[in-house]
């Protein structure tokens, strides 16, 4: 018995095989184009395909595809390769390369032909990706051979440094006519391994490119590398931001470095991460000895802490004081605010301004404004005196007169003057003296726009007599506030009637005097504006003793000192603004938290009423 | 002081707020033969003296209502009395005080005949009214 199988059958096992396992797709077809047979491949991709015809089968076509190459072998008898397109069992699409061979009978005739397929779809599939992902990726990229020229380089590469195939890398790159030192693809190319650098490159534009370069063998030749793929990402952009942010950083240290002002940074504990040199002078402490620990709270005002705790975003104290280290109270201007960062509070940063210079020069303004003052009062007062020593002489010669004739009517006349002008004297000395001793104001709740407009009142007849326009101009709602109503009523009387006078020196026909009161909600205003002659500082010196007032004999030629006097009883200043030929305005500013308490209620009869009052 | 016989007695306007001052000056040139009219504020005065036409007019400089410096100008710009002597009687000081003042110095208005600054003791004043009216 032999086991061994016939040479036919073995032939005819080991040809099923092969024909089942071959690597590619074999189909069997007639002059009809049926598929008379298949492999099991075969039906993998496409499906069963036994007795149907293979265009229906390859491409899902109803009829033969155009200059079919199955065709023309079954005509020459020549055997073909070609490129198709086809479409699988399951609808996707299909790349193969098909062998079409002929099948000869010993007569020479061809019934049948043999079609071999391989699917190379994947293959396809991979090449179009390699490609979009080569020319697409948002890095330059490069194949160079060993002269570094550039064999291939990407859209992006190409678009940024311009025609590069066939160059220099370093040529195209960086304009440079050598290569680099340091160069990566040198090194790669000696080593076959990685290397990754840093390099600034020029852009066709001309602009500096920022980049960094990582270098790859591709290929090899026996040991050498014979290909070197280079991959650089632009960081310009990334640079560009550095250096602004570097630059900012730079600008804004300088400021805080510089400031004038204090400038202090505290976190949410309250701890100092920002203490400026101007702090430091301000406050007599160290840097070293503030930052990273709790701010000392002698250092800010209480509306500051307000912000520390989140219960308040800003603040601006326009007099606050603080507490120097050595326990000296500077007084400041102060202002806060809180800092955030992606809404949440991380912190409060403050800006102090030393105000002691300030107040100096304030101090100073006044005291020069309360000499001037001084001066013109003097004058008015000498001219007063000289008025009433007038008054004296004519009393002793009328009285003399008299005597001579023994006109008892006359020597009753010149007496009279001497009395009279003996009181005046007494009146003046009486109201130097209270002036000088300063009675405290009485201090009620008054309507500031009301007060206005009875002094304004008063004055109307005097002002049309002069052809002068009085008028008051007040908004509504200016608040009561605690005034010595006497007091300010003598302020605004003196003032008008020196802006009537004025407007009498002036050359103007038609002149207005302008009584305003207003309120910003921090300070009270009244403001007094002629169109008169207007003044310099020199005239107002020399000319018509502007503060005397011309009242007759109840006149004290302390106008502008008792005003003065009295404004700054109530915490608050004057000031003027003068022009000569076009007018002068007399402000009287009054802060409203410097005013001073109200006295305790006194007797209605004793009221002011506002008129008559005037002194 | 009784100087003038047999003339008609001249005439002054005295200008001046201060009825003191009105009253010892109206004496003095009264007991010096003057006819003597006055007024308290620039407006009477311009009127008086427009009837009366003076022979003289004393002036004070700071009066309410009209300043004796802008009656003094008015009085220079109307031609019926624009002629007659002024003096300025003023408690300023007129070198100083009032020559500064742009009214009368580098205007074509020309100065007052005599100032005198009070107090007005009776001979010099009298001194320099008969010096004005020569």
């Amino acid at each position: 018995m032999n086991d061994s199988p016939k040479p036919e059958a073995w032939h005819e096992g080991l040809f099923s095989n092969l024909y089942d396992l071959v690597p590619c797709n074999i189909a069997v077809i007639d002059r009809q184009m049926f598929i008379v047979d298949h492999n099991a491949n075969f039906a993998e991709v496409f499906g069963e395909g036994r007795g149907k015809k293979c265009f229906e089968v390859y491409k899902r076509r109803k009829e033969p595809c155009p200059e079919c190459m199955t065709l023309q072998t079954f005509q020459d008898g020549k055997v073909r390769v070609n490129d198709a397109e086809g479409v699988d069992k399951d609808g996707r699409p299909a790349h193969y390369v098909v062998h079409i061979a002929p099948v000869k009978a010993p007569d020479g005739s061809i019934p049948y032909v043999i079609e071999m397929s391989t699917d190379v779809t994947d293959t396809r599939r991979l090449q179009r990706e390699y490609h979009i992902l080569f020319e697409r990726v948002p890095c330059y990229v490069a194949v160079l051979n060993r002269d570094l020229r550039i064999v291939r380089a990407n859209e992006r590469l190409r678009d940024t440094f311009g025609r590069t195939t066939g160059e220099h890398c370093f040529e195209v790159m960086k304009k440079r006519g050598a290569k680099c030192e340091n160069c990566p693809a040198v090194q790669t190319f000696q080593d076959g391994k990685v290397h990754t650098s840093e390099h600034v490159g020029i852009s066709q534009c001309g602009e500096s490119t920022h980049y960094i370069v990582t270098t790859s063998p591709l290929s090899k030749k026996g040991d050498e590398v014979s290909h070197v793929i280079e991959v650089a990402l632009d960081v310009s952009q990334l640079r560009r931001l550095e250096d602004e942010l570097e630059k900012e950083n730079t600008f804004r240290e300088t400021l805080i470095r510089n400031s004038i002002d204090a400038v202090v940074g505290v976190d949410t504990e309250g701890r100092a991460f920002l203490f400026n040199p101007a702090a430091e002078k301000l406050t007599g402490y160290r840097k070293e000895e503030v930052l990273g620990k709790p701010l000392p709270r002698s250092l800010t005002p209480t509306e500051f802490q307000d912000i520390m705790h989140g219960s308040s975003e800003r603040c601006l104290v326009s007099e606050a004081a603080l507490v120097a280290k050595g326990g000296g109270r500077v007084p400041v201007r102060f202002s806060g605010v809180a800092l955030y960062r992606n809404g949440k509070t991380i912190g409060a940063a403050a800006f102090i301004q030393d105000i002691r210079e300030i107040r100096q020069l304030e101090k100073e303004k006044i005291e020069a404004e309360r000499l001037a003052a001084v001066g013109q009062t003097v004058a008015g007062l000498a001219h007063g005196i000289k008025n009433i020593l007038t008054g004296l002489e004519g009393g002793m010669y009328v009285f003399r007169g008299g005597m001579k004739k023994g006109d008892t009517n006359r020597i009753e006349r010149g007496w009279e003057m001497l009395e009279r002008n003996i009181e005046r004297i007494t009146v003046l000395a009486r109201s130097l003296l209270s002036f000088s001793k300063g009675e405290p104001p009485e201090v009620s709740l008054v309507d500031p726009v009301g007060l206005a407009e009875d002094v304004v009142n008063l004055y109307l007849d005097a002002a049309l007599k002069s052809d002068v326009e009085l008028r008051l101009d007040a908004p509504d709602g200016v608040a009561q506030a605690p005034l010595d109503r006497n007091g300010m009523h003598s302020c605004l009387a003196n003032l008008i009637s020196n802006a009537i006078d004025a407007c009498q020196m002036s050359d103007n026909d038609s002149c207005r005097v302008t009584v305003r009161c207003r309120d910003d909600g921090e300070n009270l205003y009244f403001e007094v504006a002629d169109e008169g002659c207007g003044m310099d500082y020199d005239v107002k010196k020399k000319a018509f003793t502007n503060f005397f007032t011309t009242k007759g004999a109840g006149g004290t030629g302390l106008g502008l000192l008792l005003t003065r006097k009295i404004v700054q009883e109530h915490g608050g200043r004057i000031s003027w603004e003068s022009t000569p030929g076009e007018g002068t305005v007399f402000r009287l500013i009054f802060p409203r938290r410097k005013l001073p308490a109200l006295d305790p209620p006194r007797d209605p009869a004793e009221g002011p009423d506002g008129n008559g009052d005037e002194s | 002081m009784a100087g003038t016989k047999d003339k008609t007695p001249r005439k002054v306007v005295i200008v001046d707020d201060e009825q003191d001052v009105v009253t010892y000056l109206t004496a003095l040139l009264s007991d010096n033969d003057f006819e003597v009219r006055s007024a308290t504020d620039g407006q009477e005065a311009l009127r008086i003296i427009g009837t009366v036409k003076p022979d003289l007019i004393c002036l004070d400089i700071l009066m309410p209502g009209e300043t004796g410096l802008s009656l003094y100008r008015k009085i220079r710009s109307m031609p019926d009395i624009k002629e007659i002597p002024v003096i300025i009687v003023s408690g300023m000081n007129y070198s100083r005080d009032v020559a500064a003042e742009s009214p009368l110095t580098g205007s074509d208005i020309p100065p007052p005949e005599a100032y005198v600054e009070k107090p007005i003791k009776p001979g010099p004043f009298m001194e320099i009214v008969e010096s004005v009216l020569g």
